[in-house]
């Protein structure tokens, strides 16, 4: 087997074209994901809330017992008819076959995110304890800035590693785009070898580009770990 | 200043405190004795609302708290004038040594963070940790972190600060450094409720100690009678049970 490397070196570029776009999708859904997990975790971890935790149980069930494929084609194929039913009840002057596809890939993602990612923050609030928080009332802190101030980085800084898992999840998982016609890394490259019949290569560009990535990813965890090491309790 | 009465605490159908009065005046010095389990630290935890008493009021300064009913005013009014030192030092794990006292400082008193910096630096200083402002409590011994905590409790110029058993997580070589700060401070005025067994503190230092049984105030007094004269037998064998303890560890 002989592989072409022109097509190669032009793929590889075409690929790293697509990076942008591969880190806007995993961006934007961390952003949106990231609060609103530590929020659920938060208010899971509350003595009340029991029908809260039912509902939040099943969802993250739901999430952790389908493929994302399978979410991508059902969100896919269910979104745009309810967006526009809801459109046209409400009378909003607005064209739903216009949203870009990249915005329901996010919409996608981050369904599935803020359900795994609730599951990492409660792990990491369960590594701070009570005490912490008992600490920061007396010392005056409201609620929120107890949280805020000192169980939120506390928690975070406890699941770094598990963090740094879940981001590269996510950063691989968006390459399942290409099933809704996003041009992002896999996609691209995929169209481009379906011309010339060049998959082999291709995907090993593909590959090399997402290695990359993670790599960089790690690096920065690593990173920030060094960072909050002396925070975390030794004894 | 603070005047507790009627307090009673449940936790289920256990009845924790019952009926507990208290006064406490500018400048006194309480130390809290009892067995395991008769309540002392929920009553401290009751005063600062970390758990809520079922019955009971609080006077403190001009107002009358109902503890069971305490607005959120109220329980921020009572944390601004009281301070807490735990057993266990209950440092924040992600602060450093002096902003573990600027937290307070600057998001609970709203103390702009320059000057809550200097009163944070005055406070490490009084005991003795400013050379460690900023070591995180993980790099810090016992004894050093349980220092902090109190540099935490006074920073806020509390009228009255709250020890629960400050020393007993401590190694035994490490209990004299926390100790002979809070007798410093009980000779500077501060006034202070402690849950101690330590006697010899409690002889020395307070200038009233409470025996505490079965979540009620059995006995009360000043020290010189409460620890040559106690009335109650209940007291009597306390007090001799941890006699032996000490001797037993000399
Ligand atoms: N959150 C809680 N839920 C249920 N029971 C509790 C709770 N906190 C304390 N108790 C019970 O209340 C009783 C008194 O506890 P407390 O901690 O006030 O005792 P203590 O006098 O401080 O004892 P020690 O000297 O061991 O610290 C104990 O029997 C304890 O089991
Ligand atoms: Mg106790």
């Amino acid at each position: 087997m002989s592989l072409d490397f022109a097509f190669m070196k032009s793929s590889f570029f075409l690929a790293a074209g697509a990076v942008p776009l591969t880190l806007f999708i995993t961006a934007m859904t961390l952003l949106a994901s990231l609060p609103l997990a530590f929020i659920i975790a938060v208010a899971r971890s509350g003595q009340k809330g029991k029908v809260l935790n039912l509902i939040f149980s099943l969802y993250v069930s739901a999430v952790r017992g389908t493929p994302i494929i399978v979410q991508i084609l059902i969100i896919y194929t269910m979104l745009p008819d309810l967006l526009k039913f809801l459109i046209e009840k409400l009378g909003l002057p607005f064209d739903v076959y216009a949203i870009n596809n990249v915005f329901y890939a996010i919409l996608i993602f981050s369904f599935s995110s803020i359900a795994f990612l609730s599951e990492v923050f409660r792990a990491g609030l369960r590594a701070v304890g009570r005490s912490q928080y008992e600490a920061a009332l007396a010392a005056g802190l409201s609620g929120f800035r107890a949280y805020t101030r000192i169980i939120a980085p506390q928690a975070v800084s406890a699941v770094l590693p598990v963090l740094c898992t879940s981001v590269n999840n996510l950063i691989k998982m968006t390459s399942l785009c290409f099933a809704i016609a996003v041009n992002e890394i896999t996609g691209v490259v995929r169209v481009a070898a379906s011309r010339n019949l060049h998959f082999v290569e291709g995907f090993l560009i593909i590959a090399a580009i997402y290695v990359l990535i993670c790599l960089t990813v790690e690096w920065g965890f690593k990173i920030l770990e060094n960072k909050v090491r002396a925070h975390k309790v030794s004894a | 200043m603070l005047e507790l009465s009627g307090v009673g605490k449940s936790f289920g159908k256990n009845e924790i405190l019952r009926d507990v009065n208290l006064k406490v005046a500018a400048g006194d010095v309480i130390a809290i004795l009892g067995p395991s389990g008769s309540g002392k630290t929920t009553l401290l935890r009751c005063i600062n609302f970390l758990e809520i008493a079922d019955q009971g009021t609080m006077v403190l300064e001009d107002r009358t708290i109902q503890l069971p009913r305490a607005k959120k005013s109220e329980v921020a009014f009572v944390r601004q004038k009281t301070s807490f030192v735990f057993q266990n030092y209950n440092l924040f794990n992600n602060k450093t040594a002096l902003e573990n006292v600027t937290e307070g400082l600057i998001y609970g008193r709203k103390i702009p963070a320059k000057t809550a910096k200097e009163i944070g630096r005055k406070a490490l200083e009084k005991v003795g940790m400013a050379d460690r402002s900023d070591f995180y409590p993980s790099q810090l011994s016992g004894g050093q972190q349980q220092r902090v905590g109190i540099a935490r409790a006074i920073a806020g110029n509390p009228d009255v600060i709250l020890f629960d058993e400050p020393t007993s997580a401590l190694d035994p070589e490490l209990i004299g450094e926390v100790l002979s700060i809070m007798k410093k401070l009980a000779q500077e005025g501060t006034t202070m409720i402690v849950v101690t067994h330590e006697m010899s503190f409690a002889q020395s230092v307070a200038t009233k100690a409470i025996f505490m049984d079965g979540g009620v105030i059995l006995e009360e007094g000043e020290p010189h009678e409460f620890f040559v004269r106690p009335r109650h037998e209940r007291t009597k064998q306390f007090l001799r049970s941890i006699l032996y303890e000490m001797e037993y560890t000399i």
